[in-house]
């Protein structure tokens, strides 16, 4: 036993010693200027930089009014100027495929009473269905907060959280290669396409629901953890095309359900919403909203925030409501 | 449930401390019941299939052995033979059976048979535990093996975790009676089998699953694609099927040798065969003697005419490509392998009446020739083997037909295997790893399998962590099952 032990650490030591070698050799090592160790999202997708900027660029000293969390439905799809318009001071820190464990650390390490004063998390179906490389592969590689890249580390059985993690001391004072701040605005990023009524068939998608655990055990974390910072939180489906067939839905909100009424959160859900389902103009692909979609959106879910309490009539400076 | 998964990964070491901890009387059923739990995290219902098989394969030795009447011991035979043969019927051939008669009524008669598709998935790894089976019951036939009266034993002989699903297909004789010695922890024998465990992964994860992504881009619309990226993509997969099944067998070899149990070799570096009949003795070689055992020797073997002969080859390979899958593309595969051989016999032939002198007969030119020659007509036939029809596989063949080498059609594949420009160096470093591995692997697997001792511990453990650096840092750990466990 004492054998295997002292032989087994002796191993582990030379171990991380080659294993930083090798990681030195393909970061620094740079054919045609690009290493072959850089930050992305997922695989040989080269994306990430907006995330880099978004999570830079937040300011956690500020009192926000409402942040948004979520995926790529999330900061595509809430815009600042909206809620600037109702007197709300909004950041969107949507990311790519946001898994809710992610969402769960950057609310627990940035998120208090004092920063946020109403969280809005944008579910969708598809995405509380994945995996979480993606959204793990951004936060661990973008944030500028050393704790919550930690903690969604340590937090996932994933092998390549430690690569991540690895890339992400290696080249902690780098920005991104694929550093782009263009159309962000507090997070928000906008859609200008549309989808050429000739090709919507061709956009078709049918997706079918499948329920993932962890997705579900985050969700659970998350809101708790938000209830039990004082902050009100709404949960908040936006609205999908019909080219978007959205299957066992009802599985997704058998799924999300028992947890919102646990924790007494309303779940405003869009997407077969009769002022968007049959309008592809407000839509720039089969399930992201487009610069006409989103206002229109946003005003209708400020709207049936004011009504339900939740948030203040335009112009009335009264608190926020707790949920 | 995968060797390469974060679940095997606290599996293996609870199974392992377990099973010393464990009195010898009981080890059995933990090894049973960890099979059990392996085998069921993929669809949990199929165990029932394997478990009826137990049972009738189990009471089919037990009175082979008792039975003297000749009439009777084939009856048992038969029996036994009928049950794995028509599970293996049922859920791997009869799709494609009704595929192709349905085609043919369609010809025929202007309408496909009533007969309905059966809409079940392929219980993995059932060609791997029904051969197994089968040799058991075999053996106990020929009166080379004693029918195994423990019940349990013999479940865990089929289901023994780490070969249960891609092999090496196992002979009673060789790990039966394992499972009745008493084992003792080595750490010498733990060290062996966690360093082949690791070089498994390596294959596995760094080369195979790295390069089943180039394979998969130009595999699955090989209309659009150019000769040279359907070549390098050709020759992308001779090595990923080869790393994906030995570095299964090895983590097999490796996880049982842990345990002091020693699995039968599957494959030694298959790629530097000087023939192709070379090449079967070390490819799959659990496979290879199955077939010839139970197969090509009772068929009369070399010891017919050399047209029976001839026959009785191409016979054996046709089978075993039916073995791989029912698909015509295995069949043709199969076939390929079988008309190389037949090809080799007249070959032989006429080099023993026109012998070549013996300095070239024994010269190193000769020699990698025949290694390259070798390596091309293997990969050949994975044309067939991987393509998803043989409308593909002809297609694929076509345009590398069409070739056109040089730096533009070189840059162009490259930057289609890329998909970004950034990537591009990884391509070239990805391509680079793999020219590395195929050189060093006749080196690495006699050291994994400790053929070589490396003079230094220092060395042997610096060279084992640098591969474990490697799995962490270039493997691709997405959901990618292993190639075999389909068949």
């Amino acid at each position: 036993m004492k054998k295997i032990l002292i032989y087994g650490l002796l191993f582990g030591a030379i171990t991380i010693v080659a294993y930083l070698l090798l990681f030195a050799v393909l970061f620094f090592i740079k054919p045609s200027g690009v290493p072959f160790i850089y930050r992305a999202t997922q695989g040989n997708l080269s994306e990430g930089g907006g995330t880099w900027y978004k999570l830079h660029q937040f300011d956690k000293n500020k009192e926000w009014d409402v942040i948004v969390l979520g995926s790529s439905h999330a900061y595509k799809g809430y815009d600042p100027a909206v809620f600037s318009r109702h007197g709300l001071e909004m950041y969107n820190l949507g990311t790519s495929n946001q898994h809710m464990m992610c969402s769960y650390y950057i609310a627990k390490n940035t998120l208090t009473n004092k920063n946020c004063k109403l969280v809005i998390i944008d579910l969708y179906d598809r995405v509380f269905s994945n995996e979480m490389i993606e959204s793990m592969s951004d936060i661990i590689q973008n944030t500028p907060d050393d704790k919550t890249a930690i903690d969604i580390a340590l937090s996932t059985p994933d092998i390549r959280a430690i690569n991540m993690i690895t890339l992400r001391f290696f080249n902690k004072t780098t920005i991104p290669l694929n550093y782009d701040t263009l159309g962000y605005v507090r997070g928000y990023q906008v859609a200008k396409q549309f989808i050429h009524p000739s090709k919507a068939d061709k956009k078709k998608v049918a997706f079918r629901y499948r329920t993932n655990e962890r997705q579900v055990r985050y969700l659970d974390k998350l809101i708790a953890y938000l209830k039990e910072e004082g902050i009100p939180v709404v949960v908040a489906e936006h609205p999908l095309p019909k080219i978007y067939t959205v299957r066992d839905h009802d599985l997704f909100k058998a799924d999300i359900t028992p947890i919102l009424e646990k924790h007494n959160v309303k779940f405003l859900d869009y997407t077969n919403d009769n002022e968007f389902i049959h309008k592809l103009v407000y839509f720039s692909d089969e399930n992201h909203l487009n610069h006409l979609g989103v206002p229109k959106y946003n005003e209708r879910l400020l709207t049936d925030l004011v009504q339900m309490g939740i948030i203040p009539a335009q112009g009335k400076a009264h608190p926020f409501i707790k949920n | 449930m995968l060797f390469n998964s974060f679940e095997f990964l606290i599996f293996f070491p609870v199974v392992t401390v377990l099973f010393f901890l464990l009195p010898h009387r009981y080890r059995w059923f933990h090894l049973l019941t960890a099979s059990c739990i392996f085998y069921m995290y993929f669809i949990p219902v199929y165990i029932l299939i394997l478990f009826g098989t137990i049972v009738i394969d189990y009471f089919a030795g037990i009175y082979l052995e008792d039975t003297l009447d000749p009439k009777r011991k084939r009856f048992y035979l038969l029996w036994s033979l009928v049950a794995n043969i028509g599970v293996l019927a049922v859920f791997k051939y009869y799709n494609f059976f009704l595929d192709n008669i349905n085609e043919a009524a369609l010809v025929l008669f202007d309408k496909p048979t009533a007969l309905r598709f059966l809409g079940i998935a392929l219980p993995i790894g059932l060609s791997f535990h029904t051969f197994q089976a089968m040799s058991y019951t075999f053996e106990v036939y020929y009166g080379r093996q004693k029918a195994e009266r423990h019940f349990g034993i013999y479940a865990l002989y089929v289901m023994f975790y780490p070969q249960l699903v891609a092999g090496p297909i196992e002979r009673p004789q060789n790990i039966l009676h394992q499972f009745h010695e008493k084992k003792f922890f080595d750490y010498d024998r733990f060290a062996s089998g966690m360093g082949l465990m690791v070089w498994g992964l390596f294959k596995k994860v760094v080369i195979a699953d790295n390069f089943a992504g180039l394979v998969n881009l130009a595999y699955s619309d090989p209309e659009n694609k150019s000769g040279l990226t359907l070549l390098l993509a050709s020759y992308f997969f001779a090595l990923q099927i080869y790393c994906d099944f030995s570095g299964y067998s090895d983590m097999a070899i490796g996880a049982a040798k842990v345990m002091g149990y020693d699995l039968m070799e599957n494959f030694r570096t298959p790629y530097v065969a000087g023939s192709i009949k070379e090449f079967w003795s070390r490819w799959h070689i659990s496979l290879s003697t199955w077939f010839r055992d139970y197969l090509y020797i009772p068929l009369g073997g070399n010891r017919v005419s050399k047209q029976r002969w001839m026959f009785n080859l191409f016979l054996v390979f046709l089978i075993s490509g039916i073995w791989h899958g029912a698909n015509w593309t295995y069949v043709i595969w199969g076939a390929l392998h079988g008309i190389y051989l037949m090809i080799a016999i007249l070959k032989d032939d006429f080099f023993a009446k026109n012998p070549l002198p013996e300095r070239l007969e024994k010269s190193k030119i000769l020699n990698a020739w025949n290694v390259l020659l070798t390596f091309h007509l293997a990969t050949f036939a994975w044309i067939f083997f991987r393509a998803e029809s043989t409308g593909d596989a002809f297609t694929i063949l076509k345009n590398i037909g069409n070739i056109s080498i040089n730096g533009a059609a070189f840059k162009e594949s490259i930057f289609l295997f890329a998909d970004n420009p950034k990537n591009f160096g990884r391509i070239i470093f990805l391509i680079a790893l793999g020219f590395a591995f195929l050189a060093l692997d006749p080196i690495m697997d006699k050291v994994a399998k400790r053929r070589t001792v490396l003079p230094h511990p220092f060395l042997r453990y610096g060279l084992y962590a640098t591969i474990v650096a490697c799995i962490v840092l270039i493997g691709y750990f997405g959901e990618v099952s292993f190639i075999y466990f389909q068949f």
